[in-house]
């Protein structure tokens, strides 16, 4: 998707006077915030495992090469074929000869995003191939036309009364015509029509969680079973997914999915894991005429020894984003690109370049819940910081802000005259300060504070003066 | 800042590096240092009334400060803690954060200020400057009668001055 996240700003004032996001943001709070509590609190060894599973992140991380080797040699071995992919473009093109090999007109989605990193539904959709999404979330935002808003809820910005107007608008044409108001209904009503795309589609592609050295099998985990669905019934499954999700055994993966669940929805484990090992076999019922595994890379590898390796142990949960305050005022469009909240804000200036990102890791008051949160305990705070050096360094964002922090550098490698200037700044305030009750309404250079709250005036003198002075 | 970040920011340097360390060792947040070194059990002081506290992040996820201050509050006579639901969750001060993401921070505080309003306290109290600007300000800013204090002015039984972001009376 084409990157706003220079727009920042602007989208964040929309967002917060969006009455409908802030209804669907008020529920998300609520839902995933106490579940993921309640799971971890249900769960004795949790912050062991949450352990265990960095360690194996990073062991995984430190022999990446390894394990990838011997994940390609383990889906080759099964009939299957590995694309390593260096560029998003090269992804694509991968996939569309992928499709084209198939004779594809319409493919089949489960939610995945990779895909989204690299765009893929509007480049087959230009070269006439129908991706249609079946997670059910994708489903609604592809009727709606919009970006997923959250990593495992696309659609979570919108409310039910939305979903319900854009399934009365959409699916007329399937003789659908009465507007359905119960969760219920309207989950059967697409369960109906996706039924029969099922059938139709000619190639499946759905994401990969996790990606298993020792087997060559990729695992998806959703609550609806459409992943399944997705790729048993096509002539080739596509694999789409990203170098960084290797793990080396199931044993280990195990460790991780236990995480995994409890840190996204709360849930034990997701309603489906499903494990998909190469092609249908002579002897197999079912399953899909050829299995591919598109790997992309897209600069992940360029992360490894730098200080923001740690975002490769993400695993795609979320619970950064459903325990941050700024995502839970602003939605995800607003960060304007594929990841959003506290991992969007350390991934996606890698992506973009801080200079069309800078706002993201910008707009965080560093509060630390996305990283006690984490199960993968990323210092996603620490990266943001690497992130606004670099802004600073290359020059990047405004120039008040930039001249600020020197005059105030400067002021701080000088202890007296920072003294100096903080007596006087206190003596000044505190005056002006008690002749209007002791705040200011509105103070110059401060319009961003005072727009929405009062200035409390200093009082008094200050600690060094008083210090100096001998009280204590 | 002193405790964690100091020894981070010089590590590597030979001379600073230990400088930062011997730094941290001997820095503690206030209310950490009352309550586990100082070891303050008793505090003599006599305040009537209803508070309510927020746990700054730093101070909660950095510095570990979570019970101390109520341990220190509970020795106070009179004083009646109720529990704001969301103490945990960030007031949307962050530094320069309030400036440069205005609209954010403000919305932030808004539902802060909403939040405390709720519990019915008479008295806002929390262990950074920070916050306590931040959320006074709002407070203030909606009118509402809530006092905004550091929870030392409780303990010193400093209440009869005037509290943040209000003036000296007369």
């Amino acid at each position: 998707m084409q990157s706003e996240a220079h727009n920042f700003k602007t989208a964040a004032k929309g967002a917060i006077a969006d009455p409908n996001l802030q209804q669907a943001l008020g529920n998300l709070e609520t839902g995933f915030v106490a579940a993921r509590a309640r799971a971890a609190a249900g769960l004795d060894e949790f912050e062991a495992m949450r352990d265990e599973a960095v360690a194996l992140k990073n062991h995984i991380l430190a022999n990446l090469d390894y394990y990838l080797a011997r994940f390609e040699e383990r889906v080759v071995a099964q009939g299957g074929t590995v694309h390593f992919c260096a560029t998003a473009e090269e992804a694509r093109q991968t996939i569309l000869g992928l499709c084209r090999d198939n004779g594809a007109r319409t493919v089949t989605k489960g939610k995945s995003m990779v895909a989204e990193e690299i765009a893929l539904n509007p480049f087959l959709e230009a070269n006439g191939i129908e991706p249609i999404e079946t997670d059910l979330g994708e489903y609604i935002i592809q009727l709606a036309e919009e970006p997923p808003s959250h990593i495992i809820g696309p659609a979570v910005h919108k409310t039910k009364d939305q979903v319900s107007d854009l399934f009365h608008e959409h699916h007329g044409k399937y003789g659908k015509t009465e507007r359905l108001t119960e969760p219920e209904d309207l989950v059967n009503e697409a369960r109906e029509i996706l039924r029969q795309k099922y059938f139709d589609a000619d190639v499946g592609i759905t994401g990969a969680n996790f990606l298993i050295a020792e087997t060559g099998s990729t695992i998806i985990v959703t609550n609806e079973g459409n992943g399944d669905l997705t790729q048993m019934l096509t002539s080739a499954h596509v694999v789409i997914s990203s170098i960084d999700k290797v793990v080396p055994t199931l044993e280990d993966v195990s460790t991780i999915l236990r995480v995994l669940a409890r840190s996204a929805t709360g849930q034990e484990m997701s309603a489906y894991t499903t494990l998909s090992t190469g092609p249908k076999r002579a002897e197999d019922l079912d399953g899909p005429g050829g299995f591919h595994v598109v790997l992309l890379d897209n600069g992940r590898s360029d992360l490894l020894g730098t200080n923001k390796q740690e975002m490769l142990r993400c695993i795609r949960c979320g619970a950064c984003m459903n325990h941050c305050p700024v995502y839970l005022a602003v939605g995800g469009h607003t960060y304007g690109w594929v990841y959003p909240g506290p991992i969007g804000a350390a991934l996606d200036p890698h992506f973009l370049g801080i200079e069309e990102a800078h706002h993201l890791p910008g707009a965080s008051t560093f509060c630390g819940r996305c990283q006690e949160v984490c199960p993968m305990r990323i210092p996603l705070p620490e990266i943001m910081r690497h992130w606004r050096e670099d802004a600073f360094e290359k020059k990047v964002g405004a120039t008040p802000e930039r001249l600020g922090i020197r005059a105030w550098a400067f002021l701080a490698r000088r202890p007296r005259l920072y003294r100096l200037a903080t007596r006087i700044a206190m003596r000044l305030l505190g005056r002006a300060g008690s002749v209007r009750g002791g705040r200011f309404e509105s103070l110059p250079l401060a319009s961003g504070w005072t727009r929405g709250r009062d200035m409390p005036a200093p009082e008094g003198r200050t600690f060094m003066d008083r210090w100096a002075a001998g009280e204590r | 800042m002193l405790k964690h970040h100091y020894p981070k920011l010089f590590a590597g340097d030979a001379d600073w590096e230990l400088r930062a360390k011997d730094l941290a060792a001997r820095t503690h947040e206030l209310l950490s240092f009352l309550a586990d070194i100082a070891g303050v059990t008793d505090v003599d002081v006599t305040w009537d009334g209803t508070v309510t506290y927020h746990d700054s992040c730093s101070g909660l996820r950095e510095l570990k400060v979570k019970d101390q201050p109520r341990r220190l509050l509970g020795a106070v006579e009179g004083l009646t803690l109720t529990e704001l639901p969301t103490a945990e969750t960030c007031c949307g001060f962050g530094g320069t954060f309030c400036i440069k993401y205005a609209d954010v921070s403000v919305e932030m505080v808004t539902r802060k200020a909403e939040d405390i309003r709720g519990t019915d306290a008479d008295m806002l109290l929390a262990g950074d400057m920070g916050c306590l600007l931040n959320m006074a300000g709002r407070l203030k800013r909606e009118g509402s009668e809530i006092e905004v204090r550091h929870v030392a002015e409780v303990l010193a039984g400093m209440t009869d001055r005037p509290s943040i972001g209000e003036a000296e009376q007369g």
